[in-house]
């Protein structure tokens, strides 16, 4: 069953496109992520089919139901965490869940919101006290209270530090086993990787390729990664010439070699070291990820 | 329902909760009242409350009749004026010697004033009362503008006609200290408290109108309006738990200036709460509406402080709340009639302390009225949630 259709969204800003006739959609029970850099046009798409924004031109419909036309009947059975979105700073944590579940019909019990965030210990703090990984924590928070048969993440886990994002991840997968739709945004490989059924990635206001993570990296990629870090060896002219690279790809830090045949690689590679006389000590073989999927489709890395 | 009184509590604990914010909101109306009712209130003094002083005013009756001779009776019939009737010069002679603080010339053709008005104000004339008044006891102006105000109002239904000039030719030192003492008790019809008091009223008023929409743009900036926005929560509902907040705030500040002035300072108590009410309501809609209509042009907190400052400064200082209309140059007479605080003070004290209004009752009324018009439908077109 299909709870987010789009269908040839369009929305410019002045001159400037910011959505480019998209069109996705989004099944029930899924994580779906759109994935992209800054300006991409993520957060228009996101505000637009939440309600909060009118659209050029396109369809939206959410829940069987077009947001611009009912946005109230939409924003009822939705729950939304908006990217840099602020609350109340003198409430605690447990009067703003309070609040916001005052808005809907049928919302979570507090208490088990509040614990699955892991703020318990926070409940009673006011919000001016939180820190940045806590305060994101509870606008997620705000999000789940709705008991939204979708739930809407607008970044969700930006400014939050590792070990934090993981257990956010926790929950937004916790939500899925609760049978809710998540719709996010993110511009972090891993959490797209990691925690999305499906991912659309997005460049100047198109998605540029949807599906799975594996999907899109069998799609795009048959071969290994091999990146090496040595200054010494990464910026050799002779790495272009090796027969069993396909492509060779200079980044800043390191050079990241494709190959369908690692071991041939691996020979080349060691043959040349060995001519130029360079230790070959620091290299790392790894699959294709996401990040490659991006890099490959836009000839640009996303950048946090 | 449910979600309405979650968020007027949420409202209501954010404010309260700030401090600093709260307590300006109470200290600030009661450090008004008390310095401006130490400055202009007689009960402070020594000298006053007793009821036998009396002050001297010199009246020069030029245009002998019935009309000069009535504004004459009203005079007398102050018990802390003992009138003296003189000519013109020797009560000039004796104001310049300091020996008497207020003369009042009724100048030749006043007395006609009933007959020949349809004609001045045909012709946009106007008859002026030369009055001299010390400085040290320009107090004493509101009684006597207060005077002549309700006399024209009584014979020709509307003041417009009669303006008071006046003089302030500065009496030798010896003089001002001889007299400096005199000073008129509060409970007769030239109480300055009365004047003064609603006037500070209206001001908290504006204040409070003015910067407490601050916090909409706060959490315009904050993004909170727009999270506000993603849930069902109808924006009306929103609006309606702010302008509930703003009002009964109000209320609160309203109270605290009439309860401390009447009982510290002795301001008249005139009409009734309801009708006081009425007129505070309108305040509070007419500049919560344009600090409202303020924050359109504001992007961030401290632009919008500014805006709200220079607001608040322009109308605090020209719409003669702090000093009675006449003593104002000409030129600030024509631009208080822009302010709308001007019209909010007026009509207060004609609502709490029964003052007659400058301007009439009804123009207060129109132009309040008419700027929570202006200001709601331009808010409405340009206000931006986010």
């Amino acid at each position: 069953m299909t709870v987010i259709e789009v269908k040839n969204l369009t929305k410019k800003y002045g001159n400037l496109k910011a959505v480019d006739g998209l069109s996705l959609s989004v099944a029930k029970g899924e994580i779906f992520g759109m994935l992209g850099p800054n300006g991409a046009g993520k957060s228009t798409t996101f505000e637009i089919t939440t309600g909060l924004l009118h659209r050029d031109s396109g369809n939206v419909k959410v829940l069987g139901v077009d947001p611009q036309k009912r946005p109230e009947a939409v924003k009822a059975r939705i729950g939304v965490q908006l990217q840099a979105a602020q609350t109340f700073r003198k409430l605690t944590v447990m009067e703003t869940l309070k609040l916001f579940a005052g808005f809907y019909l049928n919302p979570l019990p507090v208490n088990e919101i509040i614990t699955q965030v892991d703020l318990a210990e926070k409940q009673h703090s006011r919000v001016e006290t939180l820190s940045g990984g806590q305060k994101q924590r509870l606008s997620v928070a705000i999000a789940m209270i709705s008991n939204g048969e979708i739930i809407f993440l607008d970044e969700p886990t930006t400014g939050l530090d590792p070990q934090a994002r993981r257990d956010l991840w926790g929950s937004i997968i916790e939500l899925k086993n609760l049978g809710k739709t998540v719709f996010l945004t993110t511009h972090f490989m891993e959490e797209a990787q990691k925690l999305c059924d499906r991912v659309a990635i997005i460049d100047y206001g198109r998605i540029v390729a949807l599906g799975s993570p594996q999907e899109l990296i069998t799609a795009h990629f048959h071969e290994m990664s091999l990146e090496i870090v040595q200054p010494e060896l990464r910026n050799e002219p002779k790495l272009w010439e090796l027969t069993s690279v396909t492509e060779v790809i200079a980044l800043n830090e390191h050079t990241v070699l494709r190959t369908p045949n690692l071991t041939a690689t691996i020979r080349e590679l060691s043959a040349l070291a060995k001519a130029l006389t360079i230790n070959l000590d620091d290299f790392r073989i790894r699959q294709a990820n996401l990040e490659d999927v991006f890099l490959k489709l836009t000839g640009r890395r996303i950048k946090p | 329902m449910k979600g309405f009184f979650q968020l007027l509590m949420a409202n209501m604990k954010e404010i309260f909760r700030d401090r600093m914010q709260f307590g300006w909101f109470i200290l600030f109306p009661v450090l008004f009242v008390a310095g401006f009712g130490v400055v202009f209130s007689s009960s402070g003094s020594p000298a006053a409350g007793d009821g036998t002083m009396k002050f001297p005013v010199s009246i020069v009756n030029e245009g002998e009749g019935a009309f000069t001779a009535a504004i004459t009776e009203v005079f007398m019939n102050v018990p802390e004026f003992s009138v003296h009737m003189k000519t013109k010069d020797e009560a000039l002679h004796e104001f310049a010697g300091g020996e008497a603080g207020l003369v009042i010339i009724l100048p030749a053709g006043l007395e006609v004033l009933p007959v020949a008005a349809g004609d001045l104000i045909k012709e946009d004339r106007k008859i002026e009362i030369p009055v001299y008044c010390r400085p040290d006891q320009m107090y004493l102006m509101y009684g006597v503008n207060k005077i002549f105000h309700e006399a024209e109002k009584k014979v020709l239904g509307q003041p417009s006609v009669m303006e008071i000039k006046l003089n302030t030719a500065f009496p030798h030192d010896d003089g001002l200290e001889n007299n400096g003492d005199n000073k008129t008790s509060n409970n007769a019809g030239l109480n300055m408290i009365d004047y003064i008091l609603p006037g500070i009223l209206a001001m908290t008023l504006m204040q409070l109108g003015l910067f407490g929409s601050i916090r909409v743009l706060a959490l315009r900036v904050a993004k909170i309006l727009k999270l506000l926005g993603a849930t069902p929560l109808p924006r009306g509902m929103f609006l309606a738990c702010e302008i509930l907040i703003r009002v009964g705030m109000s209320f609160i500040q309203a109270l605290v200036v009439i309860i401390i002035g009447h009982y510290a300072f002795g301001l008249t108590l005139a009409n009734n709460w309801l009708y006081i009410a009425g007129w505070v309501l309108l305040g509070t809609a007419a500049f919560v509406a344009m600090g409202y209509m303020f924050t359109i042009f504001a992007k961030t907190v401290e632009s919008g402080n500014a805006i709200m400052q220079l607001a608040q400064l322009m109308m605090m200082f020209l719409s003669g709340i702090f000093m009675p209309f006449d003593l104002l140059p000409g030129y600030l007479k024509t631009v208080m009639r822009f302010i709308p605080l001007t019209y909010l003070a007026d009509g207060l004290r004609h609502a709490v302390a029964g003052n007659p209004s400058l301007y009439g009752v009804t123009t207060d009324l129109a132009v309040l009225l008419g700027v929570t018009a202006f200001c709601l439908i331009t808010t409405v077109k340009r206000f931006k949630w986010e």
